[in-house]
């Protein structure tokens, strides 16, 4: 007896051991590309690193870079910025993903094409995407605009899209979801499939309709799928550079400079490292808040 | 298979790696003065400019030093965006170019380039004889050496001219001449503009340049509440809004319009642009075109503004370079040679009078007719203007054009009117240089 437990311990030991070898490099990789840089930008942050030349971060300056945050009326709309495209951008997908999820769990004609035309986007090029969307969306010789026209919109009405000062931020937001909504979509699909047929069967012989059906069976079935969807969505609408410097450079004006384009723009543009650090580090703190209190409210409507 | 053998594996592995990544940089390290390289750091353009990679090829066949162009990704903006980042890293390129004041500023500002008095007297090379007033120093200190003197003129479409039946424009002459003459080139139903300005910040103010105003006060200060930088971003809006000659700023940013659309196109009547422009009308396989163009100086902006813009491109070395000497060589030959490959005009003081006819001469052969030596040198030397900065020059000028940008653009597409756009560039700039004073 006494021979097999030692046996037992010997073997969990050795699978531990392994276990530990295949995840090192990960572990490696993530140190050395996620959690030291964290560090170091953390502590650039509290020098004094402002100026293009040799890189000097002897000068401790504490929270200096962090209270000339909250004095830059520029970063403080560019956080606000953010925070709208992502209400926009997240509520969005998640809506319009669930929704073609829905379309495409039942037995719809063409169903393998609609997948991957749903998919194709997410696999393009964001510097295609936006070139091609700015073709799309020219306010003057654009196809969107051309068939508005035809619709009857007058021309005073047309909207500018990428080029409006008041347009061009929900624009920004509706190509990513456009482009983004393959991942959501996949995703709420296979969480979809593994609701129990048995469930709406039930349903279906008291009498449900498709809206209590959905209501009261699909949400609280796939609700730890969307809440991690909700959590990955938020954190990604935070990291648009790519698109937004394609589409619109952060204009008009600044109406998309959003706060990521901010910080490319005050470290590389103007050479504000620390100052960059300190804006990167405090929408790291944003967003770990918003993950937290999302993470404590997963209790009200997620059903495990 | 054990464990223990599995680990002692990933160990070597990783020793291996390590040994032979700190071998190979040791290895770079001991051949790299000895090789007859020289390396700079080229954007995407220029890396696969044809005329790049010939004037590349005469220099390697000349000295028998090879170049090797180390890729930067992006043009422009995101060119220095990198290039910054490697060189304050320690990259060891040896050599860049510097288009733009503003980086030219920003570069020797930072220290990143190398003192060249000690390294070209080492090779023999005597700089001052070669480029005279066009060397600028900082604090007795040469930091580099100009390629070229981009002199801006008005260029135009002769076939647009003969179209609507207006005479080609002579100078002296002004704006007002030069709307008058755009509005007789429209033609609306074929798509054709009379004139055509990149969106390029510095045409913001060009008209206060013209007139030689700063963008700063003697105290430091933004002085951008002076009258002429308001009627210059005027004059910029009404060329497309108020006068129709030129497509509107919207316009301009939905079709994605470019620096080089005016040779691309054959669209538009005139454009006012430095000499590099050349380069362009005279390569008939990147810009191949069936029409003439012809020269003329850039037009006054009043009695008080006869002044042409200027800038010029500059070959500098960067402080970590790795082969100094060759690097030394190859920035002397490009920066006296470059016009012979790119077009242009050199900054150069000791072309003789014959040279300097054959330099006009070689654009106006290569324009295949389209210009005579005459028209060339009137419009680009003998022209009747003073010379001024094209862009502002002063503290945080990065961000001081930044912000001329974006406002100028919020009023361009009618989103702002003139007078807040005018204050809130003062405002912002006054703020950003505050903070430099502190």
């Amino acid at each position: 007896m006494s021979g097999m437990k030692a046996r037992g311990t010997r073997l969990s030991l050795k699978e531990e051991r392994t276990a530990l070898l295949f995840i090192a490099p990960f572990i490696l990789g993530f140190l050395v590309f996620n959690f030291l840089p964290l560090f170091y930008s953390l502590f650039l942050s509290l020098v004094n690193f402002n100026e293009l030349g040799a890189m000097r971060t002897n000068e401790f300056i504490g929270l200096k870079n962090y209270v000339r945050i909250f004095g830059d009326r520029l970063a403080l709309a560019a956080y606000v910025r953010s925070f709208y495209f992502t209400v926009i951008y997240a509520g969005g997908i998640i809506v319009l993903s669930l929704f073609l999820a829905l379309l495409l769990n039942r037995s719809l004609f063409l169903r393998v094409p609609c997948r991957t035309m749903i998919y194709m986007p997410y696999v393009a090029n964001v510097i295609a995407v936006s070139m091609v969307w700015a073709i799309v969306l020219n306010p003057f010789e654009g196809p969107v605009n051309a068939l508005l026209k035809l619709f009857g919109v007058p021309e005073e009405c047309l909207p500018m899209w990428l080029l409006g000062v008041k347009s061009a931020l929900p624009t920004v937001a509706a190509i990513k979801i456009w482009r983004n909504l393959a991942f959501q979509t996949i995703v709420f699909l296979a969480a979809l499939q593994e609701v129990p047929e048995e469930l709406y069967e039930c349903a279906e012989i008291d009498g449900a309709g498709w809206w209590k059906k959905f209501y009261r069976i699909t949400l609280p079935m796939i609700s730890p799928t969307m809440f991690f969807l909700v959590v990955v969505t938020i954190i990604g609408s935070f990291n648009s550079l790519a698109l937004v410097k394609g589409l619109t450079g952060g204009g008009p004006g600044s109406a998309t400079r959003i706060i990521t384009l901010f910080v490319y723009e005050q470290a590389l543009r103007y050479s504000y490292y620390s100052y960059a650090n300190a804006l990167a580090c405090l929408l790291f703190l944003f967003i770990l808040i918003i993950t937290l209190l999302q993470w404590k409210a997963q209790k009200l409507w997620v059903h495990y | 298979m054990n464990n223990h053998v599995l680990l002692r594996l990933a160990i070597a592995a990783l020793a291996l790696l390590l040994s032979v990544a700190a071998f190979a940089g040791g290895a770079q390290e001991q051949t790299a003065e000895e090789e007859p390289i020289v390396t700079f750091f080229a954007n995407s353009k220029y890396y696969s400019d044809n005329t790049t990679i010939t004037r590349n090829e005469a220099f390697e066949a000349q000295t028998g030093i090879k170049v090797e162009m180390q890729l930067v990704p992006g043009e422009d903006i995101e060119f220095y965006d990198k290039t910054d980042i490697a060189i304050m890293g320690g990259d060891t390129t040896d050599c860049i170019r510097l288009t733009n004041p503003i980086n030219i500023a920003r570069y020797v500002d930072a220290g990143f380039l190398m003192q060249l008095d000690g390294i070209l007297a080492e090779i023999g090379y005597d700089a001052e004889a070669v480029y005279g007033k066009f060397l600028k120093r900082y604090d007795g200190r040469l930091l580099y050496l100009p390629y070229e003197q981009s002199i801006h003129s008005v260029y135009f479409n002769e076939a647009i001219f003969d179209s609507a039946g207006v005479a080609y424009p002579k100078s002296p002459w002004t704006w007002e001449d030069y709307v008058a003459t755009a509005k007789k080139l429209v033609d609306k139903p074929n798509g054709v503009y009379g004139s055509y300005f990149v969106n390029w910040p510095y045409y913001y103010y060009m008209l206060a340049r013209q007139r030689d105003i700063s963008a700063y006060t003697e105290d430091g200060y933004s002085n951008y509440d002076h009258p002429a930088f308001k009627e210059s971003l005027k004059f910029m809006n009404d060329l497309g809004s108020v006068h129709k000659v030129q497509p509107t700023y919207l316009e301009y940013q939905a079709k994605k319009m470019q620096w080089d659309t005016w040779a691309a196109t054959g669209k538009y009547g005139m454009i006012c642009i430095g000499s590099w422009f050349t380069g362009l009308l005279t390569d008939p396989v990147t810009y191949p075109r069936d029409w003439d163009w012809g020269i003329v100086e850039t037009p006054a902006a009043g009695p008080n503004g006869k002044n042409n813009l200027m800038a010029g491109g500059v070959w500098s070395i960067l402080k970590n370079a790795k082969h100094p000497k060759n690097a030394a060589r190859y920035i002397a030959w490009v920066s006296e040679n470059s016009y012979k490959y790119a077009g242009g005009i050199p900054a150069r003081v000791n072309l003789t009078p014959q040279e300097v006819q054959d330099l006009l001469g070689g654009i106006a052969e290569k324009s295949s007719g389209s210009v005579t030596v005459q028209e060339l040198n009137a419009a680009l030397l003998a022209n009747t203007l003073g010379v001024v900065d094209e862009k502002i020059s002063g503290p945080r000028v990065r961000e001081y054009s930044d912000i001329i940008e974006q406002e100028g653009q919020l009023y361009l597409s009618g989103e702002q009117s003139l007078e807040d756009t005018i204050r809130v560039i003062k405002e912002r700039a006054d703020k950003v240089l505050a903070e430099n004073k502190t």
